[in-house]
């Protein structure tokens, strides 16, 4: 039920994200881009359209086929005419229809194309919006300065009447219902695009492993694999038997542009260098253990680079790369925005050069080109210099977008350690309790529990580890009638039977144990019973949060000495509501009604945090600074459902879409909370910069 | 823009500034709207009622609340909605379902309010003018309080009345009075009203003196007649720029 009230009721497009969205056309930049392409749709028949895709579409209007590429073979149409599949067909057939029907209504021959045109701009007006989506935290006018009046798109879509933008806006759609899970639609976005354009097909594995990646092998992927090929299968199988569809759209010469570049291995073998480049983006997508949208769409960007890169020169398959540059130009602000604008006009210019057609804008009456071929040189150095340009700079942007996208990218560095997450508490239900919390919000294959009964063998390091000894099962047989004082000691008591070699010894076996664990593990998050005071420096490095939880209120719990634990111990403390004397016995029924306490380090989430939890959940909580001003100390009174938990997650935690997390998992009550300061502790340490590490020198 | 009405009014910078909240700070419609759905489908698991029967005992339930308290906060009460709602569908006092819609409600209603935007910016600009300011509000105090919570202005204000406090909603001239009192600011103080309902926020502060400014947005219809007011605006950031303006001279 919860899942289908938090799909519904908090859409995945908020009211705020609808603002942002419609913010975006009143934009200056979006009337200019918008004014640009109305007067390029008005005015401009690229020479390809009138050659090859206008014939295609005429012909299947005239004689309607569900096989028109047969059709349009045996009227003698040119086989490279329409390389395309059937969404593609579907996609352009409508509005090309209405202006196939208003040309014989009027006796013309111009409605058919600009019904053609119009197609193309709806397409490039959904790609905008599913980049605003994609990019919706950041600038909308970086957004329409790159994409929207990006020279690039406006000459390949509007002048030299490219139709790769359709594929592509499926491909970013798809990337974007993924993004809001939607995996069955997101699998029929794909295979729109790969119907509508076979090479889409390459970005396929590049999709699977980012839904690997996010869910692991559960549901998600099932159905997406399902759908997808479904969806392939109905839109491409059935014109296996056409021999127009074999000719048109599967023996495309586009191929063959992926295997001509090569080294040559002596007289007979040859390496060819597209496959292993792709191969090569395959890895660094796989490798990347933990992926968030960022890291997903610079690495396949990065991907699209090298293709392009090592491919000869094809106007169209510039397309594909262009959203990837955009979200990569958004997200880096304006640093990159020169490189990409030279990227823009290097591309525009080598595509002048080296491809000779002949389109014609008109400028009122006047009729200006054909701008093509009026740059067309037979100069081979001047066409070689062009393209050297262009692919330089592609390789630059491709370069960038490695350093700064993905190698200094927080989450990209930090996710390749373990988070590791120290538990220290006096009652065990209630750690397995969190534990089991944390393990359905993250996911069990992210999530590995390691006891430190697997590795010490020692009673009595086991009893001040776990309280494990026969004083602690007591504790938690008998909780209903529990000495006070005998719990609040237990610890302390237990301290003083750990010997100085008893020390040594844990300490050679824990090293022992991580070093193996954590070079082979692929854990993200892993649970420690253990006081984190005890462990080697070594080992501290990896310990990123201590959790300590009580059941009562021990003292002096603010005074830490060691600022390492200042910055990242949670404590959490159960306490019954009631105040207990030291002589009174502790009932179970007092755990029952209890308030929930916890610390806070200064500026770290609590003004945001009471905020919530008084506005959303109306539930009352006290606050109070810590006597050495470094701690705010939170009390909560009153459990909160699941869903004001995940309410106050999704508004708290920053970025909480990269950790993926499983929305039916939030509990409610204090365990809730608990799951929030978890949450929120790891999803800073992934954001943190680690180049800030190196600035603190203490 | 700003567009002014009456143009006898001289205006000044002024002593106070009074604000609605609902519809004047954020969108009132889209979130209300959200809530309803949300409240709907915990009721349609709940209590496994259907779309339509939920809306129209809800609307029934709605009206009647409000002919029963007309013209004070808990009229708006949604609690009082649920728990009629509840009851008119057949069931029996069921108290915690009602709590939980009620939650529920608020909850996906706080959630899809975000501020207009320039509004924040205005307030710490009228604060740093140090211009005193206030909300009177129609609805009872507890759910108007979480609201500014949530929108972070639970510092801003120097003054805030409910409905709730008076007895009665506006435009009844007791919610003015008892803002201007609080702010220690004698009745004939220049002060402007800020407001999108032409005859409570507009009408009732106009019978005061203020200078009024009716927010335009999706679905607010300008004041005619006695409801007319001095100005209207669409954007918080046009007004930001006449009080700025004000300033220079």
């Amino acid at each position: 039920m919860f899942k289908r009230l938090s799909r519904k009721a908090f859409t995945p497009y908020g009211i705020k994200d609808q603002r942002a969205l419609n913010s975006l056309h009143y934009d200056p930049f979006f009337i200019f881009g918008f004014l640009v392409r109305f007067y390029l749709i008005l005015f401009v028949n690229p020479n390809i359209h009138s050659k090859w895709f206008i014939p295609f579409i005429k012909n299947t209007l005239n004689n309607f086929s569900f096989d028109p590429w047969s059709n349009f073979l045996n009227t003698g149409g040119e086989v490279f005419a329409f390389p395309y599949g059937i969404s593609m067909v579907s996609s352009y057939l409508p509005l090309s229809g209405l202006g196939f029907v208003a040309d014989n209504l009027s006796n013309n021959n111009y409605f058919l194309g600009l019904g053609f045109r119009l197609t193309s701009l709806i397409f490039d007006y959904g790609l905008l919006i599913s980049l605003a989506i994609l990019t919706r935290n950041y600038s909308n006018k970086i957004l329409l300065i790159t994409y929207w009046c990006s020279p690039l798109v406006l000459f390949l879509t509007y002048i030299h009447g490219q139709l790769d933008l359709i594929p592509i806006t499926l491909l970013i759609g798809s990337i974007c219902l993924i993004s809001w899970n939607r995996f069955r639609a997101a699998a029929l976005f794909l295979a729109l695009a790969i119907s509508a354009k076979f090479s889409m097909i390459i970005a396929t594995p590049l999709i699977f492993i980012y839904i690997q990646r996010r869910k692991g092998f559960g549901i998600e992927i099932i159905h997406f694999i399902v759908f997808a090929f479904i969806g392939i299968s109905l839109l491409n199988l059935p014109f296996l038997i056409s021999n127009g569809f074999i000719e048109m759209v599967l023996k495309t010469r586009e191929i063959g542009r992926l295997y001509s570049v090569f080294i040559p291995y002596g007289d007979q073998l040859k390496l060819y260098i597209t496959p292993i480049i792709y191969l090569l983006s395959l890895y660094l997508v796989w490798r990347l253990k933990r992926i968030t949208q960022d890291l997903f769409l610079i690495a396949t960007g990065l991907g699209f680079f090298s293709l392009l890169i090592f491919i000869p020169p094809a106007p169209g398959w510039l397309f594909w790369v262009i959203p990837f540059l955009v979200y990569y130009q958004v997200k880096s602000g304006k640093d990159i925005l020169i490189i990409g604008f030279l990227f823009n006009l290097a591309a525009i210019l080598n595509s002048l050069i080296i491809n000779s057609s002949e389109t014609y804008i008109y400028f009122l009456t006047y009729k200006i080109g054909p701008i093509d071929s009026s740059l067309n040189l037979n100069n081979d150095f001047l066409k070689n210099l062009s393209f050297t340009a262009q692919q330089s700079l592609a390789l630059l942007v491709a370069i960038r977008m490695y350093i700064y996208g993905l190698s200094r990218n927080s989450f990209y560095i930090n996710s390749n350690d373990p988070v590791v997450i120290s538990f220290s508490a006096n009652n065990n239900s209630l750690l397995n309790d969190i534990y089991m919390s944390m393990n359905k919000l993250i996911g069990s294959k992210f999530i590995s529990k390691i006891h430190a009964s697997k590795f010490i063998n020692k009673s009595n390091i086991n009893s001040y580890l776990f309280y494990e000894d026969s004083n602690k099962k007591d504790l938690i047989k008998n909780n209903s009638q529990i000495n006070y004082e005998n719990a609040k000691n237990f610890s302390s008591n237990q301290k003083f039977n750990f010997t100085k070699k008893n020390q040594l010894s844990l300490i050679a076996r824990l090293i022992k144990y991580f070093k193996n664990k954590l070079d082979k593990s692929k854990t993200d998050y892993i649970f420690i019973n253990d006081d984190v005071s005890l462990m080697p420096s070594t080992l501290k490095k990896q310990i990123d949060i201590t959790l300590k939880v009580f059941l009562v209120e021990k003292d002096k719990l603010n005074e830490f000495k060691n600022d390492y634990l200042i910055a990242n111990t949670i404590n959490c403390i159960f306490s019954p509501i009631k105040s207990i004397s030291q002589n009174e016995k502790l009932t179970a029924n007092n755990f029952k009604n209890k308030r929930f306490t916890t610390y806070l380090p200064i500026g770290f989430l609590h003004s945001q945090l009471i905020r919530l939890y008084i506005s959303i959940c109306a539930l009352h909580i006290d606050t109070e600074i810590t006597k050495n001003g470094q701690w705010v100390k939170l009390i909560f009174e009153g459990e909160p459902d699941q869903e004001d938990i995940a309410q106050i997650a999704r508004a708290i935690i920053p970025k909480i879409d990269d950790l993926s997390l499983n929305e039916a998992g939030w509990q409610n009550g204090y365990i809730g909370l608990v799951q929030i300061l978890l949450l929120s502790h790891i999803s800073e340490h992934l954001q943190k910069d680690q180049r800030l590490k190196l600035l603190n020198f203490s | 823009m700003i567009k002014q009405y009456l143009k006898n009014k001289n205006l000044t910078l002024p002593k106070a500034i009074l604000f609605d909240t609902d519809n004047t700070l954020y969108e009132y419609h889209p979130a209300n709207k959200a809530a309803e759905e949300a409240a709907f489908l915990k009721a349609n698991n709940l209590l496994g009622i259907n779309r339509k029967t939920f809306f129209e005992n809800y609307q029934k339930a709605r009206l009647e609340v409000k002919k029963n308290l007309s013209n004070t906060a808990s009229g708006h009460s949604r609690l009082l909605y649920f728990q009629r709602l509840i009851e008119l569908l057949g069931f029996r006092a069921q108290l915690l379902v009602a709590l939980d819609l009620e939650q529920t409600f608020w909850r996906t209603f706080l959630a899809n309010a975000p501020l207009f935007p320039g509004v924040e910016n205005l307030l710490s600009y009228l604060r740093q003018l140090k211009i005193p300011i206030g909300i009177v509000t129609d609805l009872t105090s507890h759910i108007q309080l979480r609201k500014l919570t949530y929108f972070g202005l639970e510092d801003t204000f120097d003054a805030v009345v409910t409905s709730e406090e008076i007895g009665s909603d506006k435009p009844d001239k007791r919610n003015f009075e008892l803002l201007l009192s609080k702010l220690d600011l004698p009745l004939t103080s220049n002060f402007w009203m800020i407001g999108d309902d032409p005859y409570s926020d507009i009408f009732g502060a106009k019978k005061l003196g203020a200078v009024t400014f009716q927010k335009i947005h999706n679905g607010v219809i300008l004041g005619k007649g006695e409801q007319l007011p001095d100005f209207s605006f669409k954007n918080f950031e046009d007004l930001q720029a006449l009080i700025q303006n004000l300033v220079k001279i």
